[in-house]
């Protein structure tokens, strides 16, 4: 609309309305400086603020699911010491039943071999009963207390038996779930001694023979006497130790498949962090040169403005009359 | 030809008495340069009836002017654009009190932060999950009954909010002394009084024009007053242009001529089976016609600040609305509690207990009177007391009890899965996307009327600016009519000292 009369009131309510617009251009630049950010509410780009919430929640949720990984990881990591250990010592007892079955050791030398292999069960037990920070790793989900328990040369396991859900897991990523444990009943099994303690569990089958009931075996083998059907019994359980090693083996291959697989997991976790991290930064992130330049210029106008409107609104013909 | 001898000396006198009229009128002028809605006025000249010289020869003896007079002073304005302004200036209105409200509500809904809801769920579906990783734990448990208390904390928070923010629009009836504090009332109030101010200066500009004489400021008064009123309602302004004019809002008539006929009142909407029943708290309503203006049935204002503040207290499914929020949080909060609690209850706690005691309980004595459940849901305080009662296990079919150990998270990592679930009452979306979804909405919202009202500021400002370049002062062109008035003075000083000089050479020749 083109204004005919330019009054003084006209120019001075276009001098504060430009003024007032350009405050109000310079004060959306300076919140954006000071905050550092695009997008200080809903209103300054709608759409904009979607993506950033959908990133949002996506990095945060990654956050957990790495954390979930280092949980397993640490539990696998545990895991996979153990087994390491447990072979150690299956080793060591094929050592004392070799020894024991090949050289004709006196009864005196066999107990002591024989109270060795006690500590081998001891310790076998303990490492089956390894707990992080109170959590028992070989137990199924029963996580809480030790799963193996011995009494006497009964050696019974409490934690979840193989014949019902015992896979506990970790999701990685969305809808991708880990198993990340093994059985302790799987790996080590139960022993009984025919003549002591209540009987076991339905789960226990005396045929399985297991690491445990092999070492126990051993273990009454060499302190029952040095008769020659004795050592035969001995030889054989040096064969059933071998079985036992194995099984010991190929469950540490799963850890260690497992243990790839969630370090390959949380590869990927941390590339894609990178990528959303700078999705989220070309977003919400302001362009620093961009914005100080466009600072810098809105300042020049504000003060071009404010210059024109002081040299402008002081002008009277009242100036020049005498 | 004979002129009277003593004839200039009122021709001069005239002459004199007009510049000095016309200078006072200038003065009037500049004096009120920076007056709102004073309108600049003109003096209007015009040469006075001729004489017509007797003759004795003649029938007449010619003609001679008797100088200037003052006709009239005429006040110089628009009313075309006055009325292009008062409707824009009612459109500002809505869409600026549309506009504030819903910065008020961006501010409430706080996002993107790193406390608001969105954060929030995503720390407590974390929680969940850490816990689904460590249920025997009791550090894992405590920390996500933490954050479900969070979780609650913030919905009811910013639904708290919301219902504070109404309260001041519209008022509420959990307390029904806001309805006479709310801004509608007050913005209502001041319609009325306005309203009575017009009536009084119709009479005071009948009086006055009655008397014969120019009622210009009280009219420049009156139009203010108009302009003000037409920012808060719509008005129609309909004028006899005998001073008597006839305004109406939503069609309704409020002054007719010099008599205020109606005003309006606010009402509280108790009638619960009023076609939207808790959508309005407070009906507008003519006092003695009885027309309900915001009802969303005509009559119904149109534009101005009452409107726009109504309809962000009301319920329109269009628009971003302050109770709509509530609403949306609410479907929001309900769905999320119910499936939580439905997995809670199915699933067996860290001793094996089963059911479990329910996660999220509604409690009626949580801020009493609120209709909506998000006022009512708190966490269990029998949870809250002891974590272990959180079912983090799932009731598993192959296990003899259906409890498989303190181990088993399974079914806190199905609570946290919710964060992917869509619900039917969530338009199918999960709750993570529908946040989203409702926070673009407001965004959205919020940048148009945003924009509409910088648009509309601007429309306002330009009609007025024409209305100024019509009817403002300019103190250069009042200083040279002052100029040249002051010069035909001055002239006509000089003119009767020369007509007196002559008399003077008469007189001193009787001697």
């Amino acid at each position: 609309m083109s204004i005919y009369r330019v009054t003084s009131n006209v120019l001075n309510d276009q001098s504060l309305y430009y003024l007032n617009n350009n405050m109000t251009s310079l004060s959306d630049l300076q919140e954006k400086m000071s905050s550092q950010q695009n997008i200080n509410r809903p209103s300054d780009d709608p759409v904009g603020l979607t993506s950033l919430l959908n990133l949002n929640t996506a990095m945060a949720a990654d956050t957990r699911y790495s954390s979930n990984i280092d949980g397993a990881l640490t539990e696998t990591n545990t895991a996979d010491t153990v087994l390491t250990n447990m072979t150690n010592l299956i080793q060591r007892a094929q050592d004392l039943a070799t020894q024991a079955a090949n050289f004709t050791n006196n009864q005196d030398g066999r107990n002591a071999i024989s109270l060795e292999v006690d500590q081998i069960i001891n310790q076998m037990v303990q490492l089956g009963n390894t707990d992080i920070s109170g959590k028992y790793i070989f137990g199924g989900f029963k996580t809480d207390a030790p799963p193996f328990t011995r009494t006497g040369d009964d050696i019974t396991y409490n934690g979840t038996p193989p014949t019902e859900n015992w896979q506990r897991s970790a999701e990685v990523s969305q809808g991708i779930q880990v198993p990340i444990n093994i059985n302790g009943d799987s790996l080590l099994g139960q022993a009984q001694v025919a003549t002591a303690g209540p009987p076991l569990p339905v789960t226990f089958s005396a045929s399985s023979h297991g690491l445990f009931q092999t070492l126990v075996n051993l273990k009454q083998d060499l302190s029952a006497g040095g008769d020659p059907a004795q050592l035969s019994e001995i030889r054989s359980r040096l064969d059933e130790l071998t079985t036992g090693l194995n099984t010991i083996l190929s469950q540490q291959s799963t850890v260690g498949a497992i243990t790839n697989r969630l370090s390959l997991t949380q590869g990927r976790l941390d590339d894609r962090k990178s990528v959303l991290t700078q999705q989220y930064a070309s977003i919400q992130n302001i362009d620093m040169p961009k914005t100080i330049a466009n600072l810098n210029q809105q300042q020049n106008t504000f003060q071009a403005s404010l210059s024109v409107t002081g040299r402008l609104l002081s002008t009277s013909l009242l100036d020049y009359l005498k | 030809m004979i002129t009277p001898g003593f004839f200039g000396y009122y021709n001069a006198n005239r002459g004199l008495m007009a510049a000095q009229n016309a200078l006072s009128v200038i003065n009037q002028n500049i004096s009120n340069v920076n007056t709102a809605g004073y309108s600049r006025e003109r003096v209007d000249l015009v040469a006075a009836d001729a004489y017509a010289l007797p003759s004795t020869t003649q029938v007449s003896g010619g003609l001679i002017g008797q100088g200037p007079v003052v006709q009239q002073v005429t006040r110089i304005r628009d009313q075309f654009l006055d009325a292009q302004y008062r409707l824009s200036n009612g459109k500002l209105g809505s869409n600026s009190s549309i506009n504030d409200a819903l910065q008020q509500v961006q501010g409430v809904v706080n996002e993107p932060s790193t406390n608001g809801l969105s954060a929030t769920l995503q720390n407590f579906f974390n929680a969940a999950q850490a816990m689904s990783q460590n249920p025997e734990t009791a550090a894992t448990r405590a920390s996500f009954v933490q954050q479900a208390i969070d979780m609650t904390t913030v919905f009811q928070e910013q639904a708290q909010q919301l219902s504070d923010l109404r309260k001041n629009l519209v008022g509420d009836p959990l307390s029904p002394g806001s309805f006479s504090t709310s801004q509608m009332a007050i913005n209502v109030n001041d319609v009325n009084n306005k309203l009575a101010a017009i009536a009084t200066l119709s009479q005071n500009i009948v009086s006055v024009q009655a008397a014969g004489a120019a009622p210009n400021d009280l009219m420049d008064q009156r139009d203010k007053l108009l302009d003000d009123l037409s920012k808060l309602v719509d008005i129609q302004v309909t004028d006899h242009n005998n001073g008597q004019i006839d305004v109406s809002i939503a069609g309704q008539t409020m002054i007719k001529g010099v008599k205020q006929v109606d005003s309006l009142a606010v009402v509280q909407n108790t009638n619960a089976a009023a076609p939207l029943p808790d959508d309005i708290p407070a009906f507008i309503q003519t006092v003695n016609g009885g027309a309900i203006l915001n009802d969303g049935s005509a009559p119904d204002l149109s534009s101005g600040v009452i409107k726009g503040i109504s309809d962000m207290g009301g319920n329109d499914p269009n628009l971003t609305t302050v109770r709509g929020m509530m609403g949306k949080l609410d479907t929001m909060m309900n769905s999320l509690v119910g499936q939580l609690n439905t997995l809670q209850t199915s699933g067996f706690d860290q001793n094996g207990n089963a059911p479990p005691p329910a996660l999220f309980v509604s409690d009626p004595t949580l801020n009493p009177g609120q209709t909506l459940n998000i006022f009512h849901w708190t966490v269990n305080p029998t949870v809250i007391n002891d974590p272990t009662q959180v079912a983090a296990a799932i009731n598993d079919p192959t296990t003899a009890t259906g409890f498989a150990g303190a181990g088993d998270g399974r079914n806190a990592l199905q609570m946290a899965q919710i964060k992917t679930q869509s619900f039917a009452a969530l338009g199918n979306a999960n709750v993570m996307d529908y946040f989203n979804g409702v926070v673009s909405k407001l965004g959205i919202d919020a940048q148009s009327f945003k924009n509409t009202t910088t648009a509309q500021t601007s429309q306002v400002n330009t009609i007025d600016t024409s209305r100024q370049s019509i009817a403002g002062v300019d103190v250069n062109s009042e200083t040279i009519d002052m100029m040249r008035y002051q010069r035909a003075f001055e002239g006509t000083s000089k003119v009767l000292q020369a007509i007196d000089q002559t008399m003077q050479t008469i007189i001193n020749m009787i001697t």
